[in-house]
């Protein structure tokens, strides 16, 4: 669908609804004449707007400066790169979420007791690496947003918040297997 | 799609500039605003059928440049000091004989002074159907009006540009 710009609101500047009075057809009949240039002989008023019309036409119009045309032009080309960037944020978020998920497979050992103290204390690390990891994200976004401004992509609609994780109750059966699956 | 942009860039920028040109007076402004609208399109260019560009353009332009002109006005103030420094540079550069300022560049100052006086849409109407000879249906969607009746607002701004000039031609002589 198109986005047409807003017309201006101020009534004096958008007269569609305005009375078309009573010589506008008048005036019609003479702008056609004076743009056919017909029949104008015998008017010297319609013949002189008609002269004036053409002298309008010989202004000329400015040169596009170059520099703001390469301007324009370089924005079209718009900036790719960002987008590896945050790919690249995102991969080190994730790598660091999968390790430290997976990690404790290898070490999982139901003889060892876990205290709660270790339980608390790993609590503590997984929501440190979930913070510091929502933080990267989000420090990425805003260093990244100003550089992604691309026709097809309205960076607004983008959502970077990462849920909470679901680690401190999904992973404590690998420690103590004898907690019940958390629903 | 980026090269049918360039080539709308390179058909219609120049067209643009000339229009924010004569509705402010600053030439600055007007190549900020031809920018904005430029890369505006670029960003509206898929949801655009084809062929709805100028006029699309048109609106656009048009309306930054008299948000723009409305924003001076709010510091009149400051405006009519420009105007008068403004009108201090050009009597201190026709000062300098003629040589400096021709009889052409004041007769088209002038023009572009009385253009600037018009009130909307009948300056938009000028530079657009009398100057630039853009299609009545372009104008007629650009500015939100039937095509009859672009027909008559262009044909008495014009008229009302035309008797202005005049009256200012005969003073000059008087």
């Amino acid at each position: 669908m198109n986005k047409w710009p807003e017309q201006p609101r101020n009534a004096a500047e958008h007269p569609r609804a305005a009375f078309e009075d009573k010589g506008f057809e008048t005036d019609l009949a003479a702008e056609d004449r004076i743009q056919s240039g017909k029949d104008l002989s015998q008017d010297p008023e319609l013949s002189a707007d008609r002269a004036f019309r053409t002298s309008l036409g010989q202004v000329n119009a400015p040169r596009l400066p170059n520099e703001l045309r390469k301007a324009v032009i370089d924005h079209s080309h718009g900036p790719d790169r960002p987008w590896a960037w945050l790919a690249m944020a995102a991969a080190v978020v994730l790598s660091v979420i999968i390790v430290t998920a997976l990690d404790p497979l290898g070490q999982r050992a139901p003889s060892v007791e876990i205290t709660d103290q270790d339980w608390a204390q790993l609590t503590l690390a997984i929501e440190t690496l979930n913070a510091q990891g929502q933080q990267i994200a989000l420090t990425t976004k805003r260093q990244v947003s100003p550089h992604l401004i691309m026709p097809e992509f309205k960076m607004p609609s983008l959502q970077m918040q990462l849920d909470p994780l679901p680690y401190p109750d999904s992973f404590r059966r690998w420690f103590q297997p004898g907690v019940p699956q958390p629903r | 799609m980026r090269q049918r942009f360039e080539q709308l860039v390179d058909t219609h920028g120049a067209r643009l500039l000339q229009l924010a040109r004569l509705i402010l007076r600053s030439a600055s402004d007007a190549e900020d605003i031809v920018q904005d609208s430029l890369i505006k399109l670029w960003s509206q260019l898929p949801s655009l059928e084809p062929g709805t560009e100028p006029a699309w353009l048109v609106t656009c332009t048009r309306n930054a440049c008299l948000d723009r002109l409305r924003a001076q006005r709010r510091q009149s103030g400051l405006l009519r000091q420009m105007h008068s420094v403004d009108r201090e540079l050009a009597r201190h550069i026709n000062d300098q004989g003629p040589a400096a300022a021709t009889l052409r560049q004041e007769q088209t100052r002038q023009l572009h002074d009385a253009i600037r006086a018009l009130p909307e849409p009948a300056r938009s109407l000028i530079i657009l159907r009398d100057i630039q000879d853009q299609e009545v249906a372009t104008v007629a969607k650009a500015l939100d009006l039937t095509p009859n009746q672009v027909k008559v607002y262009t044909f008495r701004a014009r008229r009302t540009l035309r008797r202005q000039l005049e009256e200012c031609s005969h003073e000059q002589v008087a």
